[in-house]
């Protein structure tokens, strides 16, 4: 906390507390701290992401299952079931449950509705005279999973995609099936004798989940609603891109690509030559979300005719094969099996014609890396439809490579990772302004502000001093140019050059007595604006839509006011980088 | 509070017009799918694409009501989704309210 602040945003005290960002309101006079909250919303949870404090890309997740662990509630469908709870679970405690069917061909259900790809998983333990369990996903093709909860082995059908078995403790197994449906319907458990008989008897279960996506992740408890854990709906994305923390910001974005991990050549993708086409191993290496659910494309064996793609998809703009004239941005995480080589990412199809197909060579190495490309397309120079590729093209060197997260986007550049499951979707617009706190009044003031615009080609703004009824503003235009807007003089305080894609730091000083003095980046780059601040109070919006220009996505590192004008010296190391 | 509906116009020019009613500053979240896929198609046959315009919003507060007449209602997210959890938990069981059809139990074995 600097101690001088009448208000910080950021730096070492980035805090997300419910759907609230915080910051902290200092009283110099009182010596105390008081956090303020700038609400949030961005109304999405499944389709947003971030890069955590470890490096990997977080998602929102939920258990798509209510009563997850409460057998006896009313969500479950019991039929001929009964059940006595605290029984010895997993790990030696007593949340499992004794599941007791007194019939045949009689199942324990619950409703869940939806399309695309599920990933279940749960505790099973032989049952007192019992061996086995049926896992059946009803759907318009069933999958079903038997298995002999004596030694762990099964038989499967219908579409599924990946399934394991494993010891878990105390003769319980876990169960975890992946398969891709449609019109997901039930979820059903039926006691069996080991094989595929169906029997009455009893057996022993514990911590039930249903999320989309292809790998189970941590049990999530779950009472009359579903429950979420990781990226919360409307929670601020404190992102750690580069290791350090920024608010992340960002416009509202479509992934039009509908299964963006699950990158089957048989549905959506296709391997080309038809003759000896790539092939592509699903869940075969752990991807940048930490799950093993990358996958290899192998046999890339001649240049100019191995060919992965997608056009499967509509355009994010007009909704259908032929976009609307724009921008549209392809991107894709790639890394070798080993060593590093080259691999083409190409953007094609959007503009028929010699130059028609935007692509990288990309320079892929052992660690995770993102890829994009950006093409434009003009109707006027005919229509196609839009296109994403991955080619081995003549001078590309790797036969193999490990890919993960598809997108495709309206824009001409690329935002963070949009998930899909069976379904296109969209992220909200990250929106967020400051509470009736206000942050400080009358006289002399200095504000700084610390951030990464993040494309270029974009422009808006990304903060907003406001003081009713007027604004003052912090945007960037013709590209790389931040403009410092004083809407009452109607007059730019500070038109400057500054890069894209790189931190800065910005500290704007009023004296009290009609004299503002701008530094950026540890140089002073306006030197006596004469102007007289009106009367506060003053509040701080984030990167708000109430000016008419637009959001630019952005990172925020940190934000203070002082009430007070910080010295030549103090502006020049507050904002040296 | 958010709110999830799925829109059905004649055609491209109607939707937008309604889009365009809107006015510039609504913070509504609005994705045109367009002319959907009603069969897919396969190596001999092109799709059947509807000749209906697809419209899917994320309403900020209210459903606004001169859409109402467009509201169409589908078997849940084989399409398109916003990635809310709350709205489409919202959605679904609205549409499982108004369409029990769209939710089949499974038979008996």
């Amino acid at each position: 906390m600097n101690n001088k602040a009448s208000l910080q945003l950021g730096g070492g005290n980035w805090a997300a507390k419910d759907a609230n960002l915080l910051a902290y309101k200092t009283s110099l006079s009182e010596k105390s701290f008081l956090p303020i909250e700038f609400t949030f919303e961005r109304g999405a949870n499944l389709a947003g992401t971030r890069v955590d404090e470890n490096g990997l890309i977080e998602k929102g997740r939920e258990n798509l299952l209510k009563q997850s662990n409460i057998f006896n509630g009313s969500e479950w469908i019991k039929g001929n079931f009964s059940f006595l709870e605290n029984q010895t679970d997993k790990d030696g405690g007593t949340t499992a449950w004794k599941a007791t069917c007194s019939t045949t061909y009689n199942y324990l259900g619950q409703n869940v509705s939806g399309s695309g790809v599920y990933t279940f998983s749960g505790y099973f333990r032989k049952g007192d005279s019992n061996e086995g369990v049926r896992f059946n996903f009803s759907a318009s093709t069933d999958t079903n999973v038997y298995i002999d909860l004596t030694d762990g082995s099964s038989t499967d059908n219908g579409n599924l995609i990946y399934k394991s078995i494993t010891a878990a403790g105390n003769g319980f197994y876990k169960v975890v099936v992946t398969a891709n449906l449609s019109s997901l319907a039930t979820v059903r458990f039926f006691i069996t004798n080991g094989g595929t008989a169906q029997v009455s008897g009893n057996i022993y279960i514990q911590q039930f989940q249903i999320e989309v996506g292809l790998v189970a992740t941590d049990y999530i408890e779950t009472g009359a609603s579903t429950a979420q854990a990781g990226v919360l709906e409307d929670l601020p994305r404190i992102d750690y891109t580069g290791g350090t923390p920024s608010l992340l910001l960002e416009p509202e974005r479509t992934n039009v690509i509908r299964n963006s991990e699950y990158l089957d050549i048989s549905t959506d993708w296709g391997g080309f030559p038809t003759s000896n086409p790539v092939i592509q191993t699903q869940n075969y290496a752990v991807a940048p979300d930490g799950t093993k659910t990358a996958s290899l494309l192998s046999n890339f064996i001649t240049a100019g005719f191995n060919i992965v793609n997608n056009s499967n998809f509509r355009s994010p703009t007009s909704g259908t094969q032929n976009p609307i004239d724009g921008a549209y941005t392809i991107s894709v995480y790639l890394k070798t099996t080993s060593g590093t080589g080259t691999i083409t990412l190409l953007n094609r199809g959007l503009s028929p014609g010699t130059n028609s197909a935007q692509y990288i060579s990309c320079n892929v190495t052992n660690e995770w890396q993102r890829f994009d490309v950006t093409n434009t397309y003009d109707a006027s120079e005919g229509a196609s439809s839009l296109g994403f590729t991955i080619i081995r093209n003549s001078s590309d060197t790797l036969e193999e490579v490990l890919v993960w997260g598809a997108q495709v986007e309206a824009g001409s550049y690329v935002t963070s990772y949009i998930p899909t499951h069976g379904a296109i979707a969209t992220r909200g617009e990250d929106d967020v302004d400051q509470n009736s706190s206000d942050t400080f009044g009358s006289g002399a003031f200095s504000l700084f502000f610390e951030h990464e615009p993040i494309p270029t080609g974009f422009d808006g703004q990304v903060l907003l001093l406001s003081v009713n009824p007027l604004d003052f503003y912090f945007r960037y235009t013709n590209d790389n140019i931040l403009n410092i807007w004083n809407q009452d003089a109607q007059q730019a305080i500070l038109n400057t050059s500054i890069g894209r894609n790189a931190n800065h730091k910005i500290c704007m000083v009023y004296d009290g007595a009609g004299t503002t003095d701008i530094y950026v980046d540890g140089v002073k780059k306006r030197d006596g604006y004469s102007y007289t601040w009106p009367d506060g109070p003053y509040k701080i919006l984030l990167n708000t839509t109430a000016i008419v220009s637009g959001d630019i996505p952005v990172h925020i590192s940190q934000v203070m006011t002082f009430e007070t004008a910080l010295t030549n010296a103090e502006c020049i190391t507050l904002t040296t980088l | 509070m958010r709110t999830f509906r799925k829109y059905q116009f004649v055609d491209a020019d109607t939707a937008k017009a309604a889009i365009t009613a809107l006015g510039e500053e609504h913070r509504h979240s609005v994705v045109e799918l367009g002319h959907i896929v009603e069969t897919p198609g396969d190596e001999e046959n092109p799709p059947v694409m509807s000749t209906t315009y697809h419209v899917d919003v994320l309403w900020k507060g209210e459903v606004d009501p001169s859409w109402d007449e467009q509201m169409v209602w589908c078997p849940p997210m084989g399409l398109h989704v916003f990635g809310s959890s709350s709205a489409i938990k919202e959605w679904t069981e609205t549409c499982k309210r108004l369409h029990p059809e769209y939710f089949p139990e499974p038979e008996e074995e």
